[in-house]
């Protein structure tokens, strides 16, 4: 973890502020709860075990989109290239 | 008890809007009492007509009209109305005053000036120096002081380039005969010299501050610019909190050992990230009641400072995600609110000088008429 996604701000409604920035982003409720498990310090087996449990998706199906999410998550910086 | 009575200059809010107004408003939150004088230069200046704006308004020499000028006329004002503070808000004025800071204070007027030397350190031609002692980026820049030198320089530099005058305006050249131009023009308006700088792409950050004159800061407030107008010129913007920031500000004021408020120009570099500095202004930004509408009062903490008599408690950090847009909006009043504010009441000296104007201040006023 970044420290920048330690430091996001997220409110109930997925609206992320990225206080170093000042860019603001809408993040949906899977993305929500995903990116409140990364500030915890969660791996990404925990991010698939809950996509898993939480959403009826296949387990390639929801590698595939986990993979994208972080993708993007890469892009931001908000994550390291190796997480 | 007579109330706390602040000179304050740079009123005018067009497009190219001067701190002055912004600085009144923080100072009405801070002192609803307060007596402010509005030094202006011309009738035209938007702020005198702004509801809460001055309590008085008294016409001033142009800086360029010299220190004798300014001085003569300020003694004028300041027999009629006692001047406890005096925040000066435009940066041909503060170039011009850094000099006199005695003489404010044989006059017991309070006033928070940087040194010269300082002032000179952050002159645009010299900005290349300042960031290399400080480890800060700047763009690959060239001085000159002629139209053909200019057109030189964008030869070694490459376009596209912005080229700049030394006070204000900055201008994106995309030619080498667009470059020499734009020099011109702006050597005939601003003096020399014109700065030619590499035209860096990213987003643009301002810090706003106080220096301590130590080499400290007393408080600090940085934005990302979020809506920009011709000439990079901030529309709005969104209160951001980095340490990396913090810490080159902190370094160039540290160097400057910087007295007074300041404004610091970056632009993150879309490609590697860096901040580049751009621009290092003496004087409060015209965002500066922004941080005061969230609790940080830039401009009553200078004052405070000045005083003495009231300690300076430390200003809140402004926090991450607030954010201001600028609305403008009509300001309204009568011809015979201006009639008062005749060049007349200026000092004789002050009209050396060929910048001062003499004529009718508004377009199709009446025309001073005499009889040869």
């Amino acid at each position: 973890m970044t420290p920048i996604l330690k430091n996001i701000q997220i409110d109930d409604s997925g609206l992320a502020l990225n206080p170093v920035t000042g860019e603001t982003f809408r993040l949906s409720s899977s993305a929500l709860q995903l990116v409140r498990m990364l500030q915890q310090k969660a791996d990404t087996d925990a991010l698939l075990r809950h996509l898993l449990e939480e959403y009826n998706v296949d387990e390639s199906t929801a590698r595939r989109d986990l993979e994208t999410f972080l993708s993007q998550l890469k892009q931001l910086n908000w994550v390291d290239v190796e997480s | 008890m007579k109330p706390l009575c602040i000179a304050v200059s740079g009123l005018h809010c067009g497009e190219n809007p001067q701190p002055g107004s912004g600085i009144i408003r923080s100072l009405r939150r801070a002192w609803p009492g307060v007596h402010i004088v509005g030094l202006v230069h011309d009738v035209m200046e938007s702020g005198i007509y702004v509801e809460d704006g001055p309590d008085e308004i008294q016409l001033m020499p142009y800086p360029a009209a010299g220190a004798m000028a300014f001085f003569q006329r300020l003694d004028v004002v300041h027999k009629k109305t006692p001047i406890d503070v005096l925040i000066p808000s435009l940066d041909t004025e503060i170039e011009l005053l850094v000099h006199h800071q005695k003489d404010f204070a044989k006059r017991g007027i309070r006033v928070c000036l940087p040194e010269a030397i300082s002032l000179r350190r952050r002159a645009k031609q010299f900005l290349p120096q300042l960031a290399r002692n400080c480890g800060v980026a700047v763009p690959k820049s060239r001085v000159a002081h002629d139209a053909l030198a200019a057109y030189d320089a964008a030869v070694v530099l490459g376009l596209p380039l912005l080229v700049k005058g030394p006070y204000d305006d900055a201008r994106t050249v995309y030619s080498l005969p667009h470059a020499q131009a734009v020099a011109a023009h702006l050597l005939a308006e601003w003096g020399t010299p014109v700065i030619l700088q590499r035209r860096v792409t990213g987003t643009e950050f301002n810090v706003l501050g106080i220096g301590d004159g130590q080499g400290g800061i007393v408080a600090q407030c940085s934005i990302r610019k979020t809506a920009t107008a011709d000439k990079r010129r901030g529309l709005g913007g969104v209160v951001v909190r980095d340490s990396k920031l913090d810490a080159l500000c902190e370094a160039l004021i540290r160097e400057l050992r910087w007295n007074g408020p300041f404004e610091i120009e970056l632009i993150q570099d879309a490609i590697d990230h860096r901040y580049v500095l751009i621009e290092i202004n003496p004087r409060f930004p015209s965002w500066i009641d922004f941080p005061a509408m969230l609790g940080a009062n830039f401009a009553a903490a200078l004052v405070e400072r000045l005083l003495e008599s009231a300690p300076a408690h430390p200003l809140p950090a402004c926090q991450p995600g607030a954010f201001f847009l600028r609305h403008q909006i009509e300001v309204v009043d009568d011809v015979s609110r201006y009639s008062g504010l005749r060049h007349d009441d200026v000092t004789p000296s002050s009209f050396a000088h060929p910048g001062f104007r003499l004529s009718a201040p508004f377009p199709g006023s009446p025309r001073d008429v005499s009889v040869h």
